[in-house]
C-alpha cells in the first residue's frame, strides 16, 4: 500500500508484535483522531472518552487481528471506534436521561457529523500531513487559502509546471489513502482507473 | 478520443476554471474520466475540511490511566509506563523513549530522521505527552515490568521536568503552557486550574462571582471540547442591570483565539452575544436588556478564532440551561 509511510509499517510491525512501548505511542500518534471522531458522534464527553478507552483496549487485546496488508493502523483503530460508537448510540438510545440531554442541547451541537465521515476527514488529514513539504504546502493553499495554481505559483515562488504537478502528486496520494482507509470513498466502483 | 489530463482534472475538482464545451462533452461520454473527477472532488472536499484536524489536541491522558488500568486487569501483558515520555525532552519524532529497558529492540519504532520528507510539521512527531503524573506514581499495581524498568534518570526535582519543556517551545502554544503548568503545579506553587485560563496580566478589579442564593446553571462540556472543562453561571440584577456571571474552570488557554459567552434561543436559532472571556475564571457580562431571557435560555461558551468573523463559531464548549 503505497499510501502507508515505511515509517508507520515498522510501527504498526511493532504494534502487532506487542512490543511494550507501542500501545502507549499508538495513543499518542492516533489517541487525538480516535478522541476526536469519539468526541464528534457522541453527545457526551464522558461517552467520547469511554469509547476511546475501549477503542485502545479492544485494539490491544484484538492486535493480531491487524492486518498491515489491508490497511493502516490509524484506519484499522477508526474502524474499532466506529464500531464502539455505534455501540454507545444504541446504547444511549435505551438511557432516557441521556435522551434528554441529547434534545436540550441538540442546538448547535456539531454532533451531527456521521462517523464516516469524520474518519474520512481524518485519514485523509493524516496523509496529507505525512506529504512532502511542498506538495503538502501546495495543497494546504488550494485547499485553506482557496488559491488558483496561479496565485499558488506567486505566493510560493514555485514554478507554475511544478505547482501544477504538486497538486496532481499530493491529490493522487490523498485519494489513495482515502481508498485504502476511508469508509466512503468515491466512485470507485465506477470504473477501473488507477491508472495514472 | 483523449482523455482529460490528469493536472486539468485535478485543477477543475479544487474548483479551479469551468469545464468548456469539449471537456463537458467528452465527461459525459467516458466513465472513467467521470469516476476520477468525482473521486478528485471528494478529496478536495475533505481536503478542504482537514484545517481542524491538523493540531488536535492530546487524547485526555486520564483515559490512558484507565486504559492501562483496565489493561492491567485483564492482562499480564501492558506497557510499562512511559517516564521518559514526560522527563525528557518530547520527542520529536517517533523515537524510543530513552529511559526504556524493555524496549530492547531500538525502536525499530525510529524512522530513519530522513526518510520522511514532510518536514516543519511532520507526520510522526508525536505530540507532546499530556501532563501525565510522574513516572514513578504511575506505575499501576499490577504492573509485571522488571525491576530494570525504572528510570534511568528519573526527575529528582520539578526544575527538571520542566525545563527541557520550557526549553523547547514547539507545537500548539497551549500544550506548552498545560505542561508548564503541570510542572509547577508539582513544583508546589499553589497551582490551581485558574493557571490554565492565564492570558496575561490584566489589571481589572475582580469580577462579581456567584452567592450562595443566586441561581445557578451548570454548565456541561461539549463534545470536542478539552476535558477537564467545567463551570457554572448565575444570572443576577433585574431589568436593564441583569448580569450573567460565568465562571469556567480548565480552559486551554489558545494562542489564536479566544472564548465568548452567548445567550441562545433554541427555538428560533438566535444567537446573542454577551462579550469575549477575558484571563480568570469568573466573568462578569452584561445581558442587553431587552433581551427576553424566557427565550434566550441557553448559556453558551465557543470558542472563537482570531478570523475577524464576530458570528459564533459553531465550536461551542460548555453549555447550560436558564432556569
Amino acid at each position: 500500500m503505497a499510501a502507508v509511510t515505511s515509517a508507520d509499517d515498522r510501527f504498526a510491525a511493532l504494534f502487532q508484535a506487542g512490543d511494550e512501548h507501542a500501545l502507549r505511542l499508538a495513543y499518542e500518534r492516533f489517541g487525538p483522531a480516535v478522541h476526536h471522531l469519539a468526541a464528534r458522534t457522541l453527545s457526551s464527553a464522558a461517552d467520547a472518552e469511554d469509547v476511546t478507552q475501549a477503542t485502545f483496549v479492544a485494539a490491544w487485546l484484538g492486535r493480531a487481528g491487524f492486518d498491515p496488508a489491508r490497511g493502516s493502523l490509524l484506519g484499522w483503530l477508526l474502524g474499532i471506534a466506529r464500531r464502539k460508537i455505534v455501540d454507545h448510540l444504541r446504547a444511549a438510545a435505551r438511557d432516557d436521561r441521556i435522551a434528554e440531554s441529547a434534545r436540550r442541547l441538540a442546538f448547535f451541537v456539531p454532533a451531527a457529523a456521521p462517523p464516516e465521515a469524520v474518519v474520512d476527514r481524518l485519514v485523509v488529514a493524516d496523509e496529507l500531513a505525512q506529504l512532502p513539504g511542498d506538495q503538502r504546502r501546495v495543497l494546504e493553499l488550494a485547499f485553506y487559502d482557496d488559491l488558483t495554481h496561479q496565485q499558488i505559483a506567486a505566493v510560493t515562488g514555485l514554478p507554475l509546471g511544478t505547482v501544477k504537478s504538486h497538486l496532481r502528486r499530493g491529490m493522487a496520494r490523498l485519494r489513495d489513502r482515502w481508498e485504502v482507509d476511508g469508509v466512503t470513498p468515491g466512485a470507485r466502483a465506477a470504473g477501473p482507473s488507477r491508472a495514472r | 478520443m483523449s482523455h482529460l489530463e490528469p493536472e486539468r482534472l485535478v485543477l477543475l475538482a479544487l474548483g479551479e476554471g469551468t469545464l468548456d464545451q469539449h471537456e463537458t462533452g467528452h465527461l459525459d461520454s467516458c466513465e472513467r474520466c467521470r469516476a476520477d473527477m468525482a473521486e478528485l472532488r471528494g478529496v478536495a472536499g475533505l481536503g478542504r475540511r482537514t484545517q481542524p484536524l491538523r493540531d488536535l489536541p492530546p487524547a485526555p491522558s486520564h483515559v490512558w490511566d484507565r486504559i492501562r488500568s483496565e489493561l492491567a486487569a485483564s492482562e499480564r501483558a501492558f506497557p510499562p509506563p512511559a517516564v521518559s515520555l514526560h522527563s525528557d525532552p518530547p520527542p520529536r519524532r517517533l523515537s524510543p523513549p530513552r529511559s526504556s529497558p524493555p524496549c530492547s529492540s531500538p525502536p525499530a519504532a525510529a524512522p530513519p530522521a530522513g526518510s520522511s520528507p514532510a518536514a516543519s510539521r511532520a507526520p510522526l512527531e508525536w505530540p507532546a505527552p499530556p501532563p501525565a503524573p510522574v513516572a514513578a506514581a504511575a506505575h499501576p499495581p499490577a504492573a509485571s515490568s522488571p525491576p530494570t524498568a525504572a528510570p534511568a534518570s528519573p526527575p529528582s526535582t520539578p526544575g527538571e521536568l520542566l525545563e527541557p519543556v520550557g526549553g523547547r517551545r514547539r507545537g500548539p502554544g497551549w500544550v506548552a503552557t498545560v505542561v508548564i503548568a503541570a510542572g509547577a503545579a508539582v513544583a508546589g506553587a499553589g497551582v490551581t486550574a485558574g493557571v490554565l485560563y492565564d492570558r496575561g496580566p490584566e489589571g481589572r478589579p475582580a469580577p462579581a462571582t456567584c452567592r450562595a442564593g443566586d441561581p445557578r446553571v451548570e454548565l456541561e462540556a461539549l463534545p470536542g471540547a478539552p476535558s477537564g472543562l467545567s463551570g457554572y453561571a448565575c444570572l443576577v440584577g433585574a431589568g436593564g442591570d441583569r448580569k450573567l456571571l460565568v465562571h469556567a474552570e480548565g480552559m486551554p488557554a489558545r494562542a489564536d483565539g479566544d472564548y465568548e459567552a452567548w445567550l441562545l434561543d433554541p427555538a428560533s436559532l438566535g444567537v446573542q452575544p454577551l462579550g469575549v472571556l477575558g484571563s480568570g475564571a469568573d466573568q462578569e457580562l452584561t445581558v442587553p436588556d431587552t433581551l427576553d431571557l424566557a427565550r434566550y435560555n441557553v448559556v453558551d461558551i465557543s470558542a472563537e478564532p482570531h478570523d475577524g468573523n464576530a458570528a459564533h463559531s459553531g465550536h461551542s464548549v460548555l453549555r447550560g440551561l436558564l432556569p
